[in-house]
């Protein structure tokens, strides 16, 4: 399945570099690294990867200055990873282009998974590009964004216009973090600040109303506390 | 401390010779040197030479590098006391005073009364060698204004006639003529109490005994006198006249003054209680404007100001009266100009005087924390009540001062704590981090040269040694970072709305994976629990609380999340049954460093700094935290913040 997925590392650090590479190479990837970010753009353009992992922390670029530069010409899933605890650089870095990030220090185990997520994401992405994207499915969810209908596991859901709303811009980037910043502006427009609460209030709702008539346990919907949320592609 | 020296001007001649030698004063101690001119009410009555004299000696001081100042006040030596108090002056240097003039009642000098007022400050008393007599100007007609005199005239004319009204009575009884002139003496008894100055009791002196003469000695009606033996009682009578109406308008302007001394000491001293409880310049000038709307009884402005310029104006007036009209551009000119010179400016001066009311700056040395407009025609300069608005700023001023430092200081301090808190940090730091590190370090040395000696067991035991010390290691810098992010004071703490429940799914996800040996049971609320709250630092609380309980408990221990809400708050109880906290442990689980005297059941040094960071992350959220004992055994950790209302716009 995944075995055919090409990821690109890009991490200053020896030691993590080496971490990263025998975790790729071990769990079947093909892989590349990069020690910084001039090289990072280089195998970039010429080896075009599927997934990159990208440390923020670069000797020459700044990470979001690669991934501004990356944007111009690829959509290539971005998975950033930071060692600065502060939000403000991962938001900053999704807001900018990033699908996902992890924040050092991190366990192999959370590496395989955020490319595992990112991996479905990109297989959906493939498949979406041939058809008109008229229905979303995952797992058992379903929206008809021609009808405007929801349904989990065949089970008609009644959203209000927001909930639905943020619905649709969830299941249209999933996989992807989508910060708060980006959610608020789309549904409500300016002032995203002031309506922090109101989102927290309709996403709660909304969880409550999918989660009710899904059959599995594991969410649709993840939150990303202090940075934003992500539908999960199952 | 740095030395201030302040002279005293005067129109006196000799006053050059005073200047002079504050001047060399202040060159040897390098310190600042201030002169100062107090205008009094009789100021006004410098003749011209006096003037142009005075004018020169305040040109002389400015040629000697003094800074000049004016204040207002009917009492000389206590204005220059007050200044003195208010701008730290060290020394003062004044002329000897002149000679007593006519006073029935001693009254010390200017120098002994200015010794007497000055407490921190030492007076340079300079001699005088021309000690020219410069009688002090008498209020002879103390009275301004026309009105004034008028009305005092007519008092006079009416007591006078009384009393001849009832001599001719009293003649007609039969009565002496000693009686008739003690009415007299009694008349002018009256209108040297009842007319301002000691004129008119002088005037009335003479006229009573010209009257006496003419309706009451033979040959009536002339101003003859047939007995050469009344002319010694009209020598007489004059003389006690004169005395008595001396000694009651003396003592009429003693109680006066005592009174006002009273009165303003009144409100002085309520003003500097108020002060003493008042935090921040804001508050400060408020009371400063209310107090004196309540001596003045009318409505004033209050510019408040710092450094760069005034702020915008505020109106403060009585309760029994209309809200006042707003400041004009005029006013604002002046009150900007009051501010710069640290001078009254506005109506009834020299600058800007078309302006509606006179401003008055509350300054110290160093800055001009307000200025406040009084209306026109409510105050006259020099006045009694201006004088004492002028000591009210002159306290206000001070308390904002002392209120600037007192903040400074505890900046410092809090500082130096800080600082503190930090060296202790490294140092318990940098030996409870070689535990694990020597772990780690000797573990990763045998598998790297040893291996091959190990059985499978031993690799596996290293393997979990590793992982555990990393463990360790990340969670106590999560712990350190927030720390940081909190004791450093640049980095604020960054709130946003967010579901307590969503705080609460995060932290288990971070927490000690040991977690699995234990059963964990979450309860969330029913309602949506909403607080405004910096997310990575709560979740850093709700994962502290979670691996102690963890880590202080037994494997098989039942840990319980549970949040609610509780009056305008939010709370999450993190609950183990595990063997529970002494009560002086549960006394000083929060300070910072201290470890306890628990079991830690997997034997690894704390830094004792979990549960301080969970205290100061809640204290800086308006929040805060508790520990209980749980029933039947084990203990219950509770932190609360205040709930974020949901504007209902759905």
């Amino acid at each position: 399945m995944a075995k055919e997925v090409q990821i690109l590392t890009v991490e200053d650090d020896a030691p993590v570099r080496n971490l990263i590479r025998t975790t790729l190479k071990t769990h079947g990837y093909r892989y590349l690294t990069a020690a910084n970010g001039n090289e990072a753009l280089m195998e970039a353009s010429s080896h075009n990867p599927d997934i990159i992992l990208l440390d923020l922390g670069l000797p020459d670029l700044d990470g979001v200055e690669v991934i501004k530069k990356i944007r111009t010409w690829s959509n290539v899933p971005i998975i950033v990873i930071s060692a600065r605890s502060e939000d403000s650089d991962k938001i900053e870095a999704l807001d900018n282009g990033a699908d996902d990030y992890l924040t050092k220090p991190f366990s192999v185990e959370e590496l395989l998974a955020r490319i595992r997520v990112t991996a479905r994401r990109l297989a959906f992405m493939q498949s979406q590009e041939a058809e008109e994207n008229a229905v979303f499915t995952n797992g058992e969810l379903r929206v008809d964004y021609a009808a405007g209908t929801v349904t989990m596991a065949d089970t008609p859901i009644h959203l209000t216009p927001n909930e639905y709303k943020l619905l649709v811009m969830l299941s249209r980037n999933v996989g992807k973090v989508l910060t708060y910043k980006t959610i608020t502006q789309e549904v409500w427009g300016a002032n995203w600040e002031s309506n922090m609460a109101s989102l927290r209030v309709f996403m709660a709702s909304l969880r409550k109303k999918l989660e009710q008539h899904a059959s599995g346990d594991s969410p649709y919907i993840q939150t990303h506390i202090g940075v934003g949320y992500r539908m999960l592609r199952l | 401390m740095d030395e201030h020296i302040l002279v005293c001007l005067s129109a006196a001649p000799s006053n050059q010779s005073i200047i002079r030698s504050g001047a060399e004063m202040a060159d040897v101690y390098h310190g600042v040197f201030t002169a100062i001119f107090v205008e009094t009410p009789s100021s006004a009555l410098l003749s011209p030479e006096d003037q142009k004299r005075l004018d020169e000696n305040i040109e002389f001081a400015r040629v000697k590098g003094a800074r000049i100042e004016r204040t207002y006040g009917d009492d000389i030596a206590h204005s220059i006391a007050e200044y003195a108090r208010l701008n730290r002056i060290t020394k003062i240097v004044i002329g000897q005073s002149g000679p007593q003039t006519f006073r029935l009642l001693p009254q010390k000098t200017l120098t002994d009364r200015l010794m007497e007022q000055v407490r921190n400050a030492a007076v340079y008393i300079i001699p005088d060698p021309e000690r020219q007599s410069r009688a002090q100007r008498h209020k002879f007609f103390a009275a301004r204004g026309r009105k004034h005199i008028a009305k005092d005239v007519l008092k006079s004319l009416l007591a006078l006639s009384f009393a001849t009204v009832l001599g001719f009575l009293f003649a007609r009884a039969g009565v002496s003529d000693a009686n008739i002139i003690t009415l007299y003496i009694l008349a002018v008894l009256i209108i040297a109490v009842m007319t301002s100055g000691w004129g008119f009791g002088v005037l009335a002196s003479a006229a009573s005994v010209i009257i006496f003469n003419f309706f009451f000695t033979p040959p009536f009606l002339s101003f003859h006198a047939y007995d050469t033996g009344y002319w010694v009682t009209f020598g007489v009578m004059f003389i006690a006249a004169i005395m008595t109406g001396l000694l009651a308008s003396r003592l009429k302007e003693y109680a006066e003054q005592t009174a006002q001394r009273a009165y303003r000491i009144r409100i002085l001293f309520d003003t500097n209680q108020l002060l003493q409880q008042a935090e921040g310049e804001e508050a400060i000038l408020e009371i400063g404007g209310r107090q004196i709307v309540k001596l003045i009884g009318t409505s004033i402005v209050l510019y408040p100001a710092n450094e760069k310029g005034i702020g915008s104006p505020y109106l403060m007036w009585p309760q029994d009266l209309k809200k006042p009209l707003e400041p004009g551009s005029d006013d604002k000119r002046a009150a900007e100009y009051a501010w710069y010179n640290h001078t009254p400016a506005g109506a009834g001066t020299g600058t800007y005087p078309r302006a509606g009311r006179c401003y008055l700056p509350a300054a110290t040395r160093n800055r001009v924390y307000g200025v406040i407009g009084i209306p026109r025609e409510k105050i006259e300069i020099g006045s009694f009540a201006f004088s004492t608005c002028n000591s009210i700023l002159g306290e206000c001023a001070l308390a904002a001062e002392n209120d600037k430092n007192a903040k400074e200081k505890e900046a410092s301090e809090v500082l130096a704590r800080d600082a503190e808190l930090r060296a202790n940090l490294l140092r318990s730091l940098s030996h409870d981090l070689r535990t694990p590190l020597t772990s780690i370090y000797g573990n990763a040395d045998t598998l790297l040269h040893q291996e091959e000696k190990l059985t499978d067991q031993n690799r596996k035991e290293i393997y979990r040694d590793i992982y555990d010390d990393s463990v360790w290691l990340i969670n106590t810098a999560e712990n350190l970072l927030a720390v940081t992010r909190l004791t450093n004071g640049q980095v604020k703490i960054t709130r946003q709305t967010e579901l307590i429940d969503d705080v609460i799914d995060e932290a288990i996800r971070h927490v000690d994976k040991k977690i699995a040996d234990h059963h964990l049971t979450i309860k969330p609320s029913e309602d949506l629990l909403l607080a405004d709250l910096d997310p990575k630092l709560m979740v850093q609380v709700v994962v502290n609380l979670v691996n102690n309980a963890v880590k202080y408990t037994p494997a098989g221990s039942e840990i319980q999340i549970s949040s609610g809400k509780a009056g305008h708050n939010v709370f999450v109880s993190v609950a183990d049954n595990g063997p529970g906290m002494s009560d002086e442990a549960k006394a000083r689980a929060f300070e910072l460093f201290y470890t306890g005297a628990r079991k830690i059941a997997d034997s690894r040094r704390s830094l004792g700094l979990g549960l301080a960071l969970c205290k100061s992350i809640l204290e800086a959220h308006g929040g805060r935290i508790d520990v209980r004992d749980n029933h039947p055994r084990g203990t219950v950790f509770t932190f609360s913040l205040p709930e974020k209302e949901l504007a209902e716009e759905r």
